[in-house]
C-alpha cells in the first residue's frame, strides 16, 4: 500500500524531436492538494496526459495509487480537461446521466450540491454553456464520482472571481472532509498559493521546485544587496540559486546557506544588506526565468 | 452508456440515410415517376445495394474520437474525446461498443435495401428466383462489412472528412488494380456482385465471402492495435 497518490519517476516524452518531459519526477501524497505550476509549454498537459493513460512515456515510468493507469485506475480518479469540452449534442441533465453508471461510488448529494451552489441549467445543451459554466460542470462530473483523486488541469480557468473563490472554497472543503488528493494546475499563483499544500514548479519538462509550500516559504529567501560604489563582480558562496542584477542593487533568491550569504554580503565594503521571505509569485518568476 | 454516446453522435446521419434509401427506392418505382410526370429512371439492384455500402462509409468509427452529432462538426468534439478517455472504460470497449453500433446501423440499412430491391423488382424487371436474390444479399452485406473495416480502419487515424475521402479513393484504386492485376476473379467483390452475381451463377460464391471476411477481420485487428497504440 502506497501513500503516495501519484509517482512519477524520469518521465521522459517528446513530440518531433521537441522535448516536452525531460526527467520529471513527482510524488504526490495521499490527501494533499497539490499545485502543479508551470508556464505554457513547459510540460503541465503532457504530464497529465501520461498520468491519465492517453499518452505513453518515452522513458520513465507513472503510477496512481502504486498502479500504471489503466481503466480500473481511472473509477478512483475525477478529471477535469485543460479545455473544458464536452459532449457538444448533450445536455447538462444528458452528461451526468451518462457519466453516472461509470462510477459505482456516484455522490448524488454531491450532484446535487454542486448543481444548486454552481447554478447550473440542466436542460442546457453544452455548446450553450459559457466556458465559466463548462468549468463548473465538468467540477461537479469530476466530484461526483466519488473519486479519491482530482486531476485537475486549469480548473478555474474562464471562471470569474467571485466563481473561483467558491470553487476553491469547495476544493478545500472536500480535501478537508472526504481526504481528496487534489492534483492541479493553474497560472493562477494566487489561487494556488491559498489552497496548495504542496507545489512543484516544472520548467522545461523537469522539476525545478517541490515541497510543501509552508517549508518552501521557510526555506527561500530573498537577499538583497545595495552597493554604495556601483556592484561588484563577485563569486558568491554555496546557496545563491538565482542571481539577478537591477542598477546597483543585487538580489539573490537562496534556498538553503542564506546566513554564509549574507554573512559574505555584510563582509563587502560599502553595503547594505536585507534579506525577506519570499512570494509563491517570486519563487515562481525567479525559476522560470533564470531557467 | 456508451451505446446511447454512439447513438446520440450517429442517429442523425443513420436516419438520414435510412431516408435516402427509402427515396432511392420510391425513386426506382416507374409508376410513381410516371405519375409524377417525371423521366423514367431505373435503379438496378447492385446500385441499391451499392448505396448500403456507402451508407457504411459513412456510419464507421473510430470508437474514441467523438463524432458529430448531427452531419455538420460541431465545436468541442475533439476536447471531449479526453473525457471520454477519462471514464474508466478499456479502449477495446469504446471501440467495440463503436464498431458493433455502426456494423448494426449498416446492417439495418443493408436489409432496408434489399427489402427494397425486392419491393420494386418489378420497376427494375429483375426477374430472380427469391433464393438467388437471398443469395446476392449476403454476397452483398460481406462486402458491406469489408466496406465498412475500411472506414473503420480510416477512422482510427483520420478525422471524419479525410476518412470519407481516403475509403472513395482506396475503394477507387482497387476498381483500377483490380482492372489490371490477373488477380482471381473469385476474389474481386465487385465482379461477383455484378456480372458474376448469385442472380446469374446461381452459386453463392464461397471464396469472395472467405477472402471478404479475412479481409474485414484484418482490418478490424488492425485498427483495434491503432487504437490501443495510439496516443491522444
Amino acid at each position: 500500500m502506497t501513500d503516495l497518490a501519484i509517482e512519477a519517476i524520469g518521465l521522459r516524452k517528446s513530440f518531433k524531436g521537441q522535448q516536452a518531459l525531460a526527467g520529471l519526477d513527482l510524488a504526490v501524497p495521499q490527501g494533499s492538494i497539490f499545485g502543479f505550476l508551470g508556464r505554457n509549454g513547459a510540460g503541465k498537459t503532457t504530464t497529465i496526459r501520461i498520468l491519465m493513460g492517453f499518452a505513453k512515456a518515452d522513458e520513465g515510468s507513472a503510477r496512481i495509487f502504486g498502479s500504471f493507469p489503466v481503466a480500473e485506475i481511472r473509477r478512483r480518479i475525477g478529471f477535469v480537461t485543460e479545455d473544458k469540452e464536452l459532449y457538444p449534442y448533450m445536455t447538462v441533465a444528458d452528461v451526468i446521466r451518462f457519466t453516472r453508471p461509470f462510477f459505482p461510488k456516484w455522490r448524488d448529494d454531491l450532484e446535487r450540491r454542486y448543481l444548486r451552489t454552481f447554478d447550473l441549467p440542466p436542460n442546457k445543451k453544452i455548446p450553450h454553456l459559457s466556458k465559466g459554466m463548462r468549468s463548473k460542470l465538468m467540477l461537479l462530473l469530476a466530484v461526483s464520482r466519488g473519486a479519491e483523486l482530482l486531476i485537475l488541469d486549469e480548473p478555474t480557468d474562464g471562471l470569474d472571481p467571485a466563481a473561483i473563490e467558491e470553487v476553491l472554497r469547495e476544493l478545500i472543503a472536500l480535501a478537508a472532509s472526504e481526504g481528496t488528493t487534489i492534483f492541479f494546475s493553474s497560472h493562477q499563483l494566487a489561487e494556488v498559493e491559498q489552497i496548495a499544500s504542496h507545489i512543484v514548479i516544472i520548467d522545461k519538462g523537469r522539476a525545478v521546485v517541490t515541497g510543501t509550500l509552508d517549508d518552501l516559504k521557510k526555506r527561500y529567501q530573498r537577499i538583497s544587496i545595495v552597493f554604495a560604489d556601483g556592484v561588484r563582480d563577485i563569486r558568491w558562496v554555496d546557496g545563491a540559486e538565482h542571481i539577478r542584477q537591477e542598477g546597483r542593487m543585487i538580489s539573490i533568491l537562496a534556498g538553503r546557506n542564506i546566513e554564509g550569504i549574507i554573512a559574505q554580503a555584510r563582509s563587502l565594503p560599502r553595503t547594505t544588506v536585507e534579506s525577506h521571505s519570499v512570494t509563491l509569485k517570486e519563487l515562481f518568476l525567479d525559476h522560470v526565468r533564470t531557467n | 452508456m456508451l451505446w446511447m454516446k454512439g447513438w446520440y453522435e450517429t442517429r442523425v446521419r443513420f436516419l438520414l440515410l435510412i431516408a435516402g434509401t427509402l427515396v432511392a427506392a420510391a425513386v426506382t418505382s416507374s409508376d410513381s415517376i410516371a405519375q409524377a410526370g417525371l423521366a423514367p429512371q431505373q435503379l438496378d439492384a447492385t446500385t441499391l445495394i451499392g448505396l448500403s455500402a456507402l451508407a457504411s462509409i459513412l456510419l464507421a468509427g473510430a470508437g474514441i474520437k467523438t463524432q458529430p452529432g448531427g452531419v455538420r462538426p460541431s465545436k468541442g468534439l475533439h476536447g471531449s474525446m479526453y473525457y471520454t478517455l477519462s471514464l474508466p472504460v478499456t479502449r477495446s470497449r469504446l471501440f467495440g461498443v463503436r464498431v458493433s453500433l455502426g456494423l448494426a446501423q449498416t446492417a439495418i440499412i443493408h436489409v432496408l435495401a434489399c427489402i427494397a430491391v425486392w419491393l420494386v423488382r418489378p420497376a427494375i424487371r429483375l426477374h430472380a428466383d427469391p433464393f438467388d436474390l437471398l443469395k446476392h444479399d449476403i454476397a452483398a452485406f460481406f462486402f458491406v462489412v469489408a466496406v465498412y473495416s475500411l472506414g473503420v480502419f480510416f477512422a482510427t487515424f483520420l478525422d471524419d472528412v479525410y476518412q470519407t475521402w481516403a475509403n472513395m479513393f482506396t475503394m477507387m484504386s482497387f476498381i483500377v488494380i483490380m482492372n489490371r492485376i490477373p488477380l482471381p476473379r473469385s476474389l474481386d467483390g465487385l465482379f461477383v456482385l455484378s456480372v458474376a452475381s448469385p442472380l446469374i451463377t446461381h452459386t453463392m460464391p464461397w471464396m469472395m465471402l472467405a477472402a471478404l471476411l479475412a479481409l474485414s477481420a484484418t482490418l478490424l485487428l488492425i485498427s483495434i492495435r491503432i487504437v490501443h497504440w495510439r496516443e491522444y
